[in-house]
């Protein structure tokens, strides 16, 4: 399965920072409200010690006078049972009289009120007492205050972690896009610069394994021309001596074997030419293509093309009595964006094919047309054709149509397919445009400019 | 004809020097470059056949030195390195043709025959595909289906053009390039009415049509 680092990072820092948040913010708010409550009893404690060191009249006078100053921690103190003397407030609670000195919850009626009962002189005692609902609202306000910059905080937070796993992250995405782009046969190493030290040792190793790989397709293509050697050479000698023999006089039915065994000497030799085109077309190297644009050209006029193949082609197509040749060219030069050997070697097979499965006295026709900026060139033969469900089939390498008896070497439109392939054009193989049977191959190539 | 052939497989060595031996040349045959840079100071050989990958010394390293030192002796490569890289480092280097593995004799032959005539100077005296002939010096053409006839200056120089290279297709423009000077007014079936009237000297099969392209005279 895969995943992105980016991502994953992101959510879990996210959720660890929320949660972090979430945790520290309630145990500041319990942790602030408590301690409120705690300063809250301490304030009730020091009253008391004032309210101790007073006598019952003068405490009356106080309560009487300054109901209302006390708005601010709302503490009140009273007899917990009023003398007879005492004023009569208009808010005398009904304390309970079994009240002991010392802190103490009270219910009365609805409400509740913390109580510090203390002794006053003269022996009598006083409540000093808050009401909790007072005491819960302010502590609730200052546990609010404790945790009101962690909520601006932490958005801030998530936000800056996410732009830093972006930014941490960016080079990641660049050498990711970087070898995405590449060309498949490209093995130069990736740069390691600018790269963060968790990653190079990835990049080193995918260097070492591009290093293998290029060392691997070199000798693939080292491979490739050892064989052509290899190969070449005794089918030059084996077609040399045979060659000879057709010097000398041989009885007739011995010269009937030579002729066979020229036919299959060059039929093998056309299957060797072919066999190491289509290798050496399928390890061709984009960079050494680009080598050799100076040697040849990558701009190929189309109508040379056609007579260098027409020029290579006649003499089968005579010896068949086929019609060979050029049917509406444009006047102009038309140029296409490949070196003279592909093109040539794009027409020849689908010229060498047509000539191989049309009939004797049959007609083909090579011709030229542009179309969007691309140059179409067609093959049209007056063979058998192609069954439509062969016709992505006879691509493949030695792929060939059952029933035919043609001595093809089978790689013809594998190394067009190929070449195609690597030029930006393509093959359609339909039938004739005229209704006719026959075949219709018809090359796109980019125009060069 | 004295010639060298350079090439170190033993097969092919031994074919290619009896068929040359049935062609009439004598040749000298060395297996590596250093025998061959030998050969090459201690006898005068009319055409060189260079193998290019050879013990001892590369043939390209052997052609180099030769053409460095000033010999102008022909060299024909024939190498199974088929990649347009080396073809053309081959005949930059010095080769005067370069012939591809495996190859018929023939073609082989032919290419050799190719390379003396150009090294001779001017072209052969007789222009011949083996079907028809041409003698630029009395402009008489002669051919299998008609009695000798002796050619205009225009009818000369299109067949001339096209027996130069038989089995080259010329087009309309190219041969009018070749048959009127610049300047020259030129009929737009005057290319047509020439080869009209030398098939009517020569047979009608001595200059062929290739529908679309132009005309050749065929191949020998």
């Amino acid at each position: 399965m895969s995943y992105s680092i980016r991502k994953r990072l992101s959510w879990s820092l996210s959720l660890s920072i929320v949660l972090v948040a979430t945790i520290s913010g309630g145990l500041s708010y319990v942790g602030a409200r408590i301690k409120a409550n705690d300063r809250q009893d301490d304030t009730l404690r020091q009253v008391a010690q004032l309210v101790r060191l007073q006598t019952p009249d003068m405490l009356s006078v106080r309560e009487a006078g300054n109901d209302d100053d006390t708005t601010d921690y709302h503490i009140g103190i009273e007899p917990i049972n009023p003398p007879p003397n005492w004023p009569a407030s208009h808010e005398q609670r009904q304390w309970p009289s079994n009240l002991s000195p010392g802190m103490h919850s009270v219910q009365l009626d609805d409400d509740n009120y913390q109580v510090m009962v203390t002794p006053v002189k003269g022996g009598a005692l006083f409540a000093v007492f808050q009401e909790t609902d007072i005491r819960k609202h302010i502590a609730n306000a200052s546990a609010w205050r404790a945790i009101v910059p962690l909520l601006i905080l932490i958005p801030i937070l998530l936000l800056v972690v996410n732009d830093l796993l972006r930014r941490l992250l960016a080079p990641i995405n660049e050498l990711s896009q970087a070898v995405n782009h590449r060309d498949n046969d490209d093995t130069s190493a990736l740069p390691l610069l600018l790269l963060p030290t968790e990653v190079q040792p990835v990049v080193l190793a995918t260097n070492r394994l591009l290093s293998r790989l290029g060392e691997s397709m070199q000798a693939q293509r080292r491979f490739i021309a050892d064989a052509a050697h290899e190969l070449r050479s005794p089918m030059t000698a084996l077609s040399l001596q045979a060659q000879r023999l057709e010097a000398i006089a041989l009885p007739a039915d011995a010269r009937v074997r030579l002729q066979a065994l020229l036919t299959g000497i060059t039929r093998t030799r056309h299957l060797l030419d072919q066999l190491l085109n289509l290798a050496r077309i399928q390890n061709a190297m984009p960079a050494s293509a680009n080598k050799s644009a100076s040697a040849a050209p990558l701009t190929t006029p189309v109508k040379a093309s056609f007579t260098r193949v027409l020029e290579n082609t006649l003499n089968g197509a005579r010896t068949k009595q086929i019609d060979l040749g050029v049917s509406d060219a444009p006047a102009d030069e038309v140029n296409v964006r490949a070196n003279e050997d592909n093109l040539d070697s794009i027409v020849r097979n689908l010229v060498d094919n047509a000539i191989r499965y049309t009939p004797k006295g049959g007609q083909i026709d090579v011709s030229l047309r542009i179309e969007h900026a691309h140059a179409i060139i067609s093959v049209q033969d007056s063979g058998p054709g192609i069954e439509p469900s062969e016709r992505l089939r006879v691509l493949d390498p030695f792929y060939r149509v059952l029933g035919t008896e043609q001595l093809g070497t089978g790689l013809g439109l594998a190394i067009v397919s190929t070449l195609l392939q690597q030029l930006n054009g393509s093959l359609v193989l339909t039938d004739r445009a005229d209704g006719g049977t026959g075949l219709l191959a018809q090359v796109r190539l980019p125009l060069a400019h | 004809m004295r010639l060298l052939l350079v090439e170190d497989d033993a097969m092919i060595g031994e074919a290619l020097e009896a068929t040359l031996r049935e062609a009439s040349y004598a040749v000298d045959w060395v297996r590596d470059g250093l025998m061959a840079t030998t050969a090459l100071k201690t006898h005068d050989y009319e055409l060189v056949l260079l193998d290019l990958g050879l013990p001892g010394k590369d043939g390209i390293t052997l052609l180099r030195q030769l053409r460095e030192d000033g010999h102008a002796t022909p060299v024909v490569i024939i190498t199974a390195r088929d990649n347009v890289e080396d073809r053309i480092l081959g005949l930059d280097v010095g080769a005067d043709d370069y012939v591809l593995k495996p190859f018929d004799a023939k073609e082989l032959l032919a290419r050799m025959r190719a390379v003396l005539r150009r090294k001779a100077g001017a072209a052969a005296p007789v222009l011949s595909n083996g079907i028809v002939s041409l003698d630029p010096a009395t402009h008489q053409a002669t051919s299998p289906e008609a009695e000798p006839s002796i050619l205009s200056n225009r009818e000369f120089a299109l067949l001339n053009a096209l027996m130069v290279r038989p089995g080259a297709i010329l087009s309309r423009s190219e041969l009018e390039d070749r048959v009127y000077g610049w300047g020259e007014e030129v009929d737009s079936n005057a290319i047509e009415f020439l080869i009209y009237t030398l098939r009517k000297k020569l047979g009608s099969s001595a200059i062929q049509n290739v529908r679309g392209v132009g005309w050749m005279v065929a191949q020998a």
